[in-house]
């Protein structure tokens, strides 16, 4: 009996992970579970039944609460990352940078990381980027002769950056569950003050390796195409025109975009949620501009959009000159209120002009639906998360990672290899939903910076996305790829970059301040 | 226009009324809310429960359906109701999701005017900032229903992928029933005194100056509740009809929309 109950949560591991691969929609599945085993519970007089009256309650504290804003940034992330993948941005960077590098060996493969990397910062939605560089680069760089797993490999690769570099949903959801961990963590070791952990941390910590990654992944494009020539060649310079207008008008409306929301965020000026509510704004606004979904774009609208732009711009730089906040000027007010009408009334003519081309539907839409099934599933994993932490299951977990050869750093390596692992089958949602709250606290009191394991885990739940055979970047691009392209391709192109992500996780693992010196550098 | 934006409109002007007569009133209709409202809500609420509770045997025909059409044909009478059931309820489904989706921009709206308000104008209106996480609530909770219909719920799909389309259709019968139902009786069963206790006290918010609505920005957990089982029993309808070889309605799903 004694061994029954030491083991029952593990039982209940398992039995999730057989209703998971059964199929039915994840949230719910582990809704089930949880109560089954509360049952279950409860017939053994285990299982308190007042611990299920508290659900409601928990999903009220856990995702409706004030001091739970920072989830709000999912949807606006969301709204933004669909709105400029409506605005065209992906397709205009790919033409810029490939007639920049194209005339380089292996320059399109370096190009399609670049507009990668580029993407992630502006938003970072990996199923968009996959798709649309695997519509556009792909066809191109397999009429270049490129090697089909090189290709195909680097732009699921890529894609996957959207999850590392800041600003990215991976992140935000993971600094929610951490922030929750470390609270309980310090709270249990008696500690009355505790120190915090922010999503914000953990965006300034993931930069440094997000950079890094980048890098590496160019110096793979670089390293192929000095040892394999063929499998990389050049574009001929005289089928490349470089237009230099072109180029700009690719680059800088995110350019724009990734200061203004990154800057802000680490900048210390605005709340993650702040910063993606004023890049929704942007990217609203620049898909007006461009009357994104419509086939012509008449000037006198594009002239009425770009005024709304410049006077929000005007109105967000008026601090720098007027101090409006205390004592407010005459003069400066009214500037600030003629600013803000000016803004108001474009933003509602871009907001029409999004309208009449069915845009707007389409990305309140998207936000809604992929809100619904974040948040639904943080639900189901609340109620299994309750009853396995009731039927002792952290006790147990407690005592399997405490009784790891090797102390602290060989905890982790268990906790990284089962998510890795997981990371073949599940989803980066559920594993930072149900995995993390249970492991993350136990790993925290035993000392781990949570700004270093938070990163860890981001890498980690980045490179599932690349894993064959059911990395979730691999399986957009084979949905776009020409069919000619065989899957054994696809996997052996995302293979290396595998190997580059787990050095890349070796590496943070060894030496933490590549993530922690950032966040203590802005904010302690 | 679709309904929901019908909707959406329709209750936007009954607050909008509802606003102008208090304040034509002197806020004597507020005053009168609020001391009518908890007790009209308990008898309501308590309506509401027993309605539910004579309905709910309606839950089981699905299942019911789906082993008779296993074992001999569905009657046509069971089949049309199956049918139309289904419909009936995804387009409740999609009406309030429809009119939800605009919570979406009005949480990009805001959001940037609080931003502007406190950066600018160095003015921080609590209310405003309490009703983004209330547009986020009602955004993810009310359009979660029209996401099961249309696929927008992950699935581990290896081997749901590879299923035929009955095994697709037992897998949904039997996670509706023993999963998604049972979870949301749980939430409408355990919200009886959580959102009960909320009405009573026409619970407001926890600053002074934030806004007096937590009892109904509560209510949306038994909302989504009570829309999951709905849906679910559209989707084990659906799932019944294959089962016996009988058209399903289309779902108008679009797989790989989530494309997070």
């Amino acid at each position: 009996m004694a061994m029954f109950l030491e083991i029952l949560p593990f039982l209940m591991f398992i039995a999730a992970f057989a209703a998971l691969l059964r199929g039915y929609p994840v949230a719910f599945s582990l809704a089930g579970v949880g109560l089954a085993f509360a049952l279950l519970g409860l017939a053994m007089g285990l299982f308190d039944p007042l611990h299920l009256r508290a659900f409601p309650q928990r999903i009220y504290g856990n995702i409706m609460e004030m001091d739970k804003a920072i989830l709000v940034a999912v949807p606006l992330f969301v709204f933004m990352g669909v709105m400029l993948e409506k605005s065209r941005v992906a397709e205009e960077l790919l033409e810029a940078m490939g007639a920049l590098f194209g005339s380089l060996r292996g320059g399109l493969g370096i190009s399609v990381v670049v507009v990668g990397a580029l993407l992630a910062a502006s938003t970072g939605i990996v199923g968009a980027t996959v798709v649309t560089m695997g519509l556009l680069s792909l066809p191109t760089m397999l009429k270049r002769g490129y090697d089909p797993a090189l290709a195909s490999g680097s732009i699921a690769a890529a894609g996957t950056l959207g999850q590392i570099i800041p600003p990215s949903i991976v992140l935000v959801l993971l600094g929610d569950q951490l922030s929750s961990a470390y609270a309980e963590a310090q709270r249990a070791q008696g500690i009355f003050s505790p120190d915090i952990v922010s999503v914000g941390d953990l965006f300034a910590g993931a930069l440094i390796p997000g950079l890094i990654l980048v890098s590496l992944y160019v110096g793979y494009q670089i390293l192929m195409a000095v040892l394999r020539p063929q499998s990389a060649p050049a574009i001929p310079r005289e089928e490349l025109q470089t237009d230099w207008g072109k180029i700009l008008s690719a680059l800088i409306p995110p350019l724009v975009l990734i200061i203004a929301v990154l800057g802000s965020i680490l900048g210390g000026l605005a709340t993650p949620t702040e910063a993606a509510g004023v890049g929704a704004v942007g990217a609203t606004l620049l898909a007006a501009y461009r009357n994104a979904g419509a086939e012509t774009n008449p000037a006198r609208g594009r002239l009425v959009v770009l005024l709304a732009a410049i006077a929000l711009i005007g109105l967000i730089a008026s601090p720098l000159l007027f101090d409006l906040r205390s004592g407010a000027s005459g003069t400066g007010l009214a500037i600030a209120y003629a600013l803000a009408a000016i803004a108001g009334l474009g933003g509602l003519f871009a907001l029409l002009r999004l309208m009449r081309t069915g845009v707007l539907d389409t990305v309140m839409r998207a936000t809604a639906q992929i809100s619904a099934m974040v948040f639904v599933i943080l639900i189901g994993a609340s109620l299994f998360a309750l009853v396995f932490r009731e039927l002792g299951g952290d006790e147990s977990v407690r005592h399997a990672l405490e009784s790891v050869p090797g102390g602290v750093f060989g905890a982790l390596a268990v906790v990284m290899l089962v998510m890795f692992l997981l990371g073949f089958f599940l989803d980066f949602i559920e594993i930072t939903f149900v995995v993390v709250p249970i492991v993350a606290p136990v790993l925290l009191m035993m000392g781990v910076d949570p700004v270093w394991l938070g990163v860890l885990m981001a890498l980690n739940l980045q490179t599932s996305f690349l894993t064959p055979p059911f990395g979730f970047a691999l399986f957009y691009l084979r949905g776009v790829a020409p069919p000619e392209l065989t899957t054994g391709a696809i996997y052996r192109g995302a293979a290396p970059f595998v190997v580059i992500q787990l050095l890349m996780i070796t590496a943070v693992a060894a030496l933490p301040w590549l993530a922690t010196a950032l966040p203590e550098l802005l904010y302690d | 226009m679709r309904a929901g934006d019908a909707l959406l409109l329709i209750l936007i002007a009954l607050t909008a009324a509802g606003l102008v007569l208090d304040s034509v009133t002197g806020g004597a209709l507020g005053a009168w809310v609020s001391t009518n409202l908890p007790a009209i809500a308990m008898v309501a609420g308590r309506a509401l429960g027993w309605i539910g509770l004579v309905l709910s045997p309606l839950l089981l025909v699905p299942v019911i359906a789906a082993f008779w059409g296993r074992f001999a044909t569905l009657p046509a009478a069971l089949e049309r109701l199956l049918a139309r059931g289904a419909k009936a309820i995804d387009a409740v489904s999609v009406t309030v999701a429809d009119a939800v989706r605009w919570a979406a921009l009005a949480l990009v709206l805001v959001t940037a005017a609080i931003v502007i308000q406190r950066y600018v104008f160095g003015i921080s209106i609590t209310k405003l900032q309490e009703s983004v996480i209330y547009l986020h609530a009602i955004l993810f909770l009310l359009s979660s229903a029209a996401a099961l219909l249309t696929g927008g719920h992950v699935r581990v799909d290896i081997l749901y992928s590879k299923m035929s389309e009955k095994g697709r259709a037992w897998t949904d019968l039997i996670g509706t029933y023993l999963a998604l139902i049972p979870m949301s009786w749980l939430i409408l069963e355990t919200s009886q005194s959580y959102v009960g206790g909320a009405w009573r006290i026409l619970e407001r918010s926890r600053e002074s100056d934030g806004l007096p609505l937590v009892f109904l920005l509560k209510t949306a957990i038994p909302v989504f509740a009570v829309m999951m089982i709905l849906q679910g029993a559209s989707m084990a309808a659906r799932a019944a009809l294959t089962l016996s070889d009988r058209p399903a309605p289309p779902t108008g799903a679009n797989a790989g929309d989530h494309e997070l």
